[in-house]
């Protein structure tokens, strides 16, 4: 293996880039239609919905498109007979997985902006005699458009960053993305695998570059006009009766969710009870892939080293934040207002640059006498800088949430700095830096992106494992493992949405 | 002859009856004061009057035709009135000129002359034809208040409904406003339904005042006969407040 071809990297830049725009389009429009039927339609269940349709966000893709090899193998698969030939895999499979996923930043965005909107707005539309689509047309889509562009923005840079889906419906037939292009090239291993990684690094990386400049952009324009979308709010928004449409509409947006979150659940845990891939008869159904599983070293190591990286940087990362935040909102200082900027930046570059960088830099560190190779160190630092933007950030909304003269009455009382942070900010932030603490962990258990370029001997985590165990077609094994995982992150987001309707 | 004629209209939001059944006669070309503290009730007879919420019994007539009761209830874009909100609710992607025109464009039968001819009229009617090509972000509140206003004029509705259209303005600019919503008024000879919590907007502007408390007119008649002999209890209060 020596240089690649050119066209090759030419395919992949440009498979990377219609995932991207296939993915942003889908999650667009399932995200506007979602989002309008649980905020102003009479639809069955739309409160509920509504936040359960928040729980993609949450779960880990690769464990989605493990699901979907399950349901969707062209030879065993539960659903071979209903999809196309080529089953799951291939690009529409990648697609629609991702999609799946990245539903949710649009459909967050919009729901949002249709809660926050002020109902007068389509009212006044109304009045003026405009039909309940019009108004839609001319006065609330227009609205939202921006933060509709911007959610999409997102879904694309989740899309070209992703590397578990492309590797588990793309690589098994050939069809390489930026992403796995870099990991296979990795494989080939010494300096020269590793320069021809950073080459498509770079490509992916400009990717990344131009679509956040689109996104900031973006963001301003909403702004813009979210002064006027957040004014005083007169009254509830009237809901749109479907009339003869509602039963359709609801067998819709609940089948959405079906399809997407519950259906993969069940595929996971049918294929984790088979006795061999392939056979879901529940009169074979066992036991003993859940239990090999859960006495394999691999597994052991890669639990203790998940648990151990996810609580110490989590833990870490909110510390800090809370300090950083507190020194940011509070006291208004531009250092920590910057620190806080800048950590957005690895937030949005793609998980294999990030990986890619720290790899040279260890190496380079390596020959000037510096041994700096632990992988469990790299990923320490690599899951501090992917996910400490997002704790980061929604540390600051709390501060910002909080009255100021809850703390001016403290300090007026002659608190001090470290007085005020441990008796008034730490137990009236308590909830809120909890959330972010899960927020920051719950990644950092199941990431995958980075690891598996990073990790070496002693450093396995569970998404190695999960991934190798799926290459070394244990499917069965996998499956069990994939399951396992699926019903945590599932059980916590469906705890953490209780949370948020309390809190509201 | 009435313009707009509520029979034993009442509205409950689940046990809490936020109307209790009323009557009332807005006669035509009258300039109607809903006055009441907050809470009183007033905010949704407007609405209901516009279709924007559902009465729980009653009818509503305006004309002589029935837009609510037995069974019918003709939604809000057909209802065919002008109602400008509390919070102007002027569209911020729209320039002045698209927000006013909105409900003519709406009406196919209008020609493209005519079009341009009305919105300019209506925007000098409220003086904003200098500011037609802004957006609302580039206008003060009062101005945008304005375009709300427009917006609510511009089809020549058979009744205007107001939302305390001026309890975001300063104490200036309110009484300017003051002076132009009577003169409108008295200039296009339409019915007005106002809704406000101050009695001076009400006593000032007003051909007839109705003062709601808890959901039960309090008392009604010219805001002459209101500030002269105000009913004992709480109507008395309230104006003693001032």
């Amino acid at each position: 293996m020596g240089d690649l071809p050119l066209s090759t990297i030419i395919e992949a830049t440009l498979r990377t880039l219609a995932l991207g725009a296939s993915v942003a389009l889908i999650a667009g429009l399932f995200g506007i239609s979602m989002a309008w039927l649980v905020t102003r339609t009479q639809l069955s269940g739309r409160k509920h919905l509504a936040s359960l349709l928040s729980i993609p966000y949450a779960l880990p893709p690769f464990l989605l498109g493990m699901a979907w090899v399950v349901l969707g193998n062209p030879t065993v698969g539960l659903l071979k007979d209903v999809l196309p030939q080529s089953g799951s895999y291939g690009f529409w499979g990648m697609t629609f997985v991702l999609a799946s996923v990245c539903f949710a930043f649009p459909y967050l965005e919009l729901k949002a902006g249709f809660e926050k909107m002020d109902p007068a707005l389509e009212e006044a539309g109304k009045m003026s005699g405009a039909s309940p689509f019009y108004v839609f047309r001319t006065i609330s889509f227009p609205l939202l458009f921006p933060a509709l562009l911007n959610g999409m923005c997102l879904s694309f840079l989740y899309a070209i960053a992703a590397f578990g889906v492309p590797a588990l419906l793309g690589l098994p037939v050939r069809k390489f993305v930026l992403t796995t292009l870099i990991y296979s090239q990795f494989r080939v291993g010494g300096m020269e695998g590793l320069s021809e990684g950073l080459k498509l690094s770079v490509i992916l990386l400009v990717i990344a570059i131009i679509l956040l400049i689109l996104s900031g952009w973006l963001t301003r324009i909403q702004n813009k006009r979210g002064g006027a979308l957040a004014g005083a709010k007169s009254s509830r928004p009237s809901l749109v009766s479907l009339g003869k449409w509602k039963h359709l509409a609801t067998f819709f947006a609940w089948g959405f969710f079906t399809v997407t979150v519950i259906l993969p659940w069940i595929a996971l845990a049918l294929s984790a009870l088979a006795p061999i891939a392939g056979k879901f008869s529940p009169s074979l159904w066992t036991l003993k892939n859940l239990a090999y599983v859960l006495t394999l070293d691999d597994f052991k190591e890669g639990l203790f080293n998940s648990l151990i990286l996810a609580f110490s940087v989590a833990t870490t990362v909110v510390t800090g934040g809370f300090l950083l935040a507190f020194s940011s909102v509070r006291r208004k200082k531009r250092w920590a207002t910057w620190v806080i900027e800048t950590l957005g930046l690895p937030f949005s570059t793609p998980g294999t640059v990030i990986a890619i960088i720290l790899i040279f830099a260890s190496a380079w560190l390596t020959r000037m006498g510096l041994p700096f190779d632990s992988p469990l160190l790299l990923m320490a630092i690599a899951y501090g800088l992917k996910f400490s933007a997002v704790a980061a950030r929604s540390i600051c909304t709390a501060y910002r949430q909080v009255h100021p003269a809850l703390e001016e009455a403290a300090r007026v009382s002659g608190a001090k700095t470290w007085t005020l942070l441990k008796t008034i900010w730490f137990p009236l932030l308590k909830k809120n830096l909890f959330a972010a603490w899960l927020l920051a962990l719950l990644p950092m258990f199941t990431e995958l992106t980075m690891s598996i370029l990073l990790t070496g001997p002693g450093g396995a985590t569970l998404g190695t494992v999960l991934f190798q165990l799926q290459e070394y077609a244990d499917q069965p094994s996998a499956a069990a493992l994939a399951w396992m995982l699926l019903t945590i992150a599932l059980f916590i987001g469906l705890m953490t949405r209780k949370k948020s309707e309390e809190t509201t | 002859m009435s313009k707009l004629v509520l029979k034993s209209i009442s509205k409950s939001f689940g046990d809490n009856e936020v109307l209790k059944p009323l009557d009332l006669n807005v006669p035509n070309g009258s300039f109607v004061a809903l006055l009441g503290p907050s809470g009183c009730g007033k905010t949704t007879l407007l609405r209901m009057v516009a279709g924007l919420e559902t009465p729980s019994s009653g009818e509503i007539l305006i004309g002589d035709q029935k837009v609510y009761g037995q069974g019918t209830n003709i939604p809000p874009e057909v209802r065919g009135l002008g109602m400008v909100f509390q919070s102007y609710a002027v569209w911020p992607h729209m320039t002045v000129e698209q927000n006013v025109s909105y409900p003519l464009k709406l009406k196919k039968t209008y020609s493209k002359q005519e079009l341009q001819k009305t919105t300019h009229e209506t925007l000098s009617l409220v003086h904003l034809e200098e500011l037609k090509h802004r957006y609302p972000h580039q206008l003060s509140g009062g101005q945008q208040q304005r375009v709300a206003l427009a917006r609510g004029l511009i089809m020549k509705p058979p009744i205007l409904l107001l939302d305390e259209p001026l309890s975001n303005l300063d104490a200036k600019l309110r009484a300017e406003m003051r002076r132009e919503m009577r003169e409108l008024h008295r200039k296009l000879g339409i019915t007005i339904l106002y809704v406000t919590h101050d009695q001076r907007e009400a006593f000032e502007m007003s051909t007839h005042v109705v003062v709601l408390n808890d959901g039960v007119i309090a008392q009604e008649g010219s805001p002459e006969l209101v500030q002269k002999q105000p009913n004992p209890g709480f109507v008395q209060d309230f104006l003693s407040e001032f």
